[in-house]
């Protein structure tokens, strides 16, 4: 319950939202603007430039992404985000970011319960959808048969 | 406030409220016991404090309460025992795309209300729930006056 306090406090404050701005992208301009103000003057046009440049191949480019789906649950206690991305990989070198293999269990445990239950959750609703589409058209698998699945 | 705000607003509120007064009909016609009239009413809640983090989860409760209608034969008394069932396929794959409208809308203007300056903000959800909580009321009271005219009430 803590956390969603927290966060109602977060949004309630004056001259927030409940909708976060948009984060503008970072640009090589965006930090070098960081600078003090008379290492800014300091710089040359030609300096300038090459800073810029250096800071550019910095800074990551997400990959196109065919599906890029992000929806957002609250649940009261908590909120939580979901994304399901998909692209191309166009990464060369491995993750630097390393994870425990408890970790990396515990997430695979997590997923795999996550995706089952949205399976669970979807299939029923499509059969349900694919059952009432079918009845509407009048196509009548069980013959002497008018009403749904107890008659 | 510029007019397509106010039209878009409008047309919002319009279509809440009446979504709203269509479930009270629908709970009051499938003799709805309480707990599903206190679900509704906290789907209406939930909906307006949350935003669109509600839709996933309210949705799925929605989807629920069609499976249930669907899997026990819940039909409504007025509803003849020798029409087809296709007609009432019609009927509750309607009931289920509007109630999913209704969610959405429902999340949209708790998102909107949630932009209100804060002293503001909770008096206008108050007033927001209380009058959909009427009109989930005033739907279940136009069900018990047989209306519309036209559903065959000689059928009860």
């Amino acid at each position: 319950m803590k956390p969603y306090f927290q966060n109602l406090h977060r949004l309630t404050l004056p001259g927030t939202t409940a909708s976060e701005p948009r984060r503008p992208v970072p640009t090589a301009a965006t930090y070098l603007a960081q600078l003090a103000p008379e290492i800014q003057a300091s710089l040359t046009v030609q300096q300038r430039s090459e800073v810029e440049r250096v800071i550019d191949l910095a800074i990551p480019k997400p990959a196109p992404k065919v599906v890029d789906l992000r929806f957002n649950i609250d649940l009261l206690i908590s909120r939580y985000f979901i994304v399901l991305m998909v692209g191309k990989d166009r990464r060369r070198t491995s993750r630097s970011r390393p994870v425990s293999r408890l970790n990396q269990l515990g997430n695979w445990v997590a997923a795999v319960v996550l995706l089952l239950g949205f399976n669970l959750a979807i299939s029923t609703s499509v059969l349900m959808l694919a059952y009432l589409v079918k009845s509407a058209l009048g196509i009548d698998l069980m013959p002497g048969h008018f009403r749904g699945f107890g008659h | 406030m510029d007019i397509s705000t106010i039209l878009t607003v409008g047309w919002r509120l319009a279509a809440l409220v009446l979504g709203i007064g269509h479930w009270g009909w629908w709970l009051a016609a499938l003799v709805a016991p309480k707990s599903a009239v206190v679900v509704a009413g906290l789907l209406v809640v939930y909906g307006l404090g949350v935003g669109w983090g509600s839709v996933v989860p309210a949705s799925g409760v929605i989807s629920m309460a069609i499976a249930l209608v669907v899997a026990l034969d819940i039909f409504p008394p007025f509803w003849a025992d020798n029409l087809h069932y296709k007609y009432w396929a019609y009927t509750v794959l309607l009931l289920w795309a509007t109630s999913i409208a209704v969610v959405f809308l429902l999340a949209a203007v708790g998102q909107d209300l949630g932009q209100i300056k804060r002293p503001y903000r909770l008096v206008s959800r108050l007033a927001m729930v209380g009058s959909l909580l009427l009109m989930l009321r005033a739907g279940a009271t136009l069900y018990q006056a047989h209306w519309p005219g036209w559903i065959p009430w000689g059928n009860l």
